[in-house]
């Protein structure tokens, strides 16, 4: 009920997804630098992966030289040469 | 939070953090907003980040609870400076003190400059700037604003038309314009005019006072020509009298030339010789060795070093030896009449004043006699002939 309701507003006042449902905004410049809102927490990191909770499932980041150049409750800054993230469903 | 000014100002570490359970102390770190930045791995289970100083403290149960061990590698930002500054107390002491002297010696002045004065002296400047306060060593902000001081020197001197002042950094200037005075005439006594020779007038001109005599009269030495006592009994007045009166006079002049001239003539040989002067010594540095000269002259061009008004007692002297030889010269009797008659003229200008006038001239006598020519010349001048002769003022009982 809840849930169709949120869908139901979503789709009459059209806000983007991430609003409501917590999903992750993931923001990219290049491969330098990426942008990652709606985490729920760092599950692993190294030089050449991050892993992060989000509130279904995870997200995997593999690079090299990875830097977390800042992080918040909610965002986290991702600097380094990244190769690519995987989407891993809970 | 990255590493701007604002977490500089605040201070912060870097941190090297130990255990296994370090992503763990991250999440915690950021459920309780301490901030953590720059965070990379540099080993198994070693991480380094970077953490405000206030929130390095918080971390310590975090420390305790997740088992990892924390270790300090770098301390960055203000808080650090100012510890050092605070350990460095002579350092920042001396410091503070540059800063307050050099404010403290920008704010006095230095100099005090004086321009354009001619008739007022610098030293009646200085002190009247004295009294008010403008005077080297002294405050600035002591001083008063410089239209005030402007006028406080304008009425301590009288002889400026207009007074300027201006702070030029620690530089007091005071700038002068002078007033333009007449040019006071001397003060005279009462006087008549009188002769100074024997002369006939030829020429009157009576600014003030009587004249007594006229045009072509002839006159005597010590007679008055014009009057300072004018009007008679009730009516007398004494005054200055002016004028210009000129008469003819008449010079007689005994002149004797010899008729063998010598005269001094340089050879064109010539030697320099450079002393180094110490107090009333010289010190020959060059130019030795014996004067083939018979007959020489010498001129001296000496330099003592000055500073101020001191003489330093050092100097140097540069010598110049010129030889020279005498030249005798045979003259004809008509020669040696031109060059007394030449010598007579001068003197006469010099005598009765460059504004004479030679009218006429007559020689008397011409006689050649043991080398010599002697001879008696006439000279009638035009020449000024009045003379001051002050006015006693009569006793009253007169």
């Amino acid at each position: 009920m809840g849930r169709n309701l949120h869908k139901w507003t979503e789709a009459i006042i059209d806000l983007p997804q991430d609003v409501f449902t917590g999903l992750p905004r993931i923001t990219m410049i290049g491969n330098v630098q990426m942008y990652i809102e709606n985490h729920r927490g760092v599950l692993f990191f190294s030089s050449e992966l991050l892993r992060l909770a989000l509130n279904k499932g995870e997200l995997q980041v593999s690079g090299s030289q990875l830097v977390i150049r800042a992080i918040g409750q909610e965002e986290v800054f991702l600097e380094g040469s990244i190769l690519g993230f995987k989407y891993i469903h809970g | 939070m990255r590493s701007n000014i604002v977490s500089w100002s605040r201070g912060y570490v870097t941190v090297a953090v130990r255990g296994e359970r370090t992503v763990e102390l991250i999440n915690d770190a950021v459920a309780r907003n301490i901030g953590l930045w720059d965070i990379h791995r540099s080993g198994e289970n070693r991480y380094e980040m970077k953490v405000l100083i206030e929130h390095f403290f918080l971390l310590r149960p975090l420390l305790k609870k997740t088992g990892t061990k924390v270790h300090v590698t770098r301390r960055k930002g203000l808080p650090f400076l100012m510890d050092k500054l605070g350990r460095r107390k002579f350092f920042a002491a001396g410091f503070v003190v540059f800063v307050i002297g050099l404010y403290l010696l920008s704010s006095v002045i230095w100099q005090v400059k004086i321009e354009g004065n001619e008739k007022i002296s610098s030293q009646r400047i200085m002190e009247a700037a004295e009294k008010l306060g403008i005077r080297p060593l002294q405050w600035k902000f002591r001083l008063e604003s410089p239209d005030v001081l402007t006028n406080q020197l304008m009425t301590a001197l009288p002889g400026a038309a207009w007074i300027g002042f201006e702070m030029k950094g620690a530089q007091a200037r005071i700038h002068i314009v002078e007033t333009k005075l007449p040019v006071k005439k001397p003060l005279m006594n009462p006087r008549n005019l009188v002769a100074k020779t024997d002369a006939v007038i030829t020429k009157m001109l009576v600014e003030k006072g009587r004249p007594m005599v006229k045009l072509h009269s002839r006159v005597k030495k010590g007679d008055i020509l014009v009057s300072g006592v004018l009007g008679d009994g009730e009516n007398r007045q004494i005054v200055v009298s002016n004028g210009n009166i000129r008469g003819l006079v008449w010079h007689e002049y005994d002149i004797s030339v010899p008729l063998i001239q010598q005269s001094k003539v340089y050879t064109g040989e010539s030697k320099k010789r450079k002393y180094l002067v110490i107090g009333n010594r010289a010190f020959m540095i060059n130019g030795y060795g014996k004067l083939k000269y018979i007959l020489y002259e010498t001129e001296d061009d000496r330099n003592i070093l000055q500073w101020k008004d001191h003489s330093l007692y050092i100097g140097w002297m540069d010598e110049k030896i010129r030889e020279v030889h005498y030249v005798k010269q045979n003259l004809n009797v008509q020669e040696a009449k031109g060059i007394g008659l030449q010598q007579a003229r001068a003197e006469i200008l010099l005598k009765s004043g460059l504004d004479a006038k030679i009218i006429a001239e007559k020689i008397l006598h011409v006689k050649s006699e043991s080398g010599k020519v002697y001879m008696k010349v006439l000279f009638e001048v035009d020449e000024e002939i009045t003379k001051e002769q002050p006015i006693i003022p009569a006793s009253r009982g007169e």
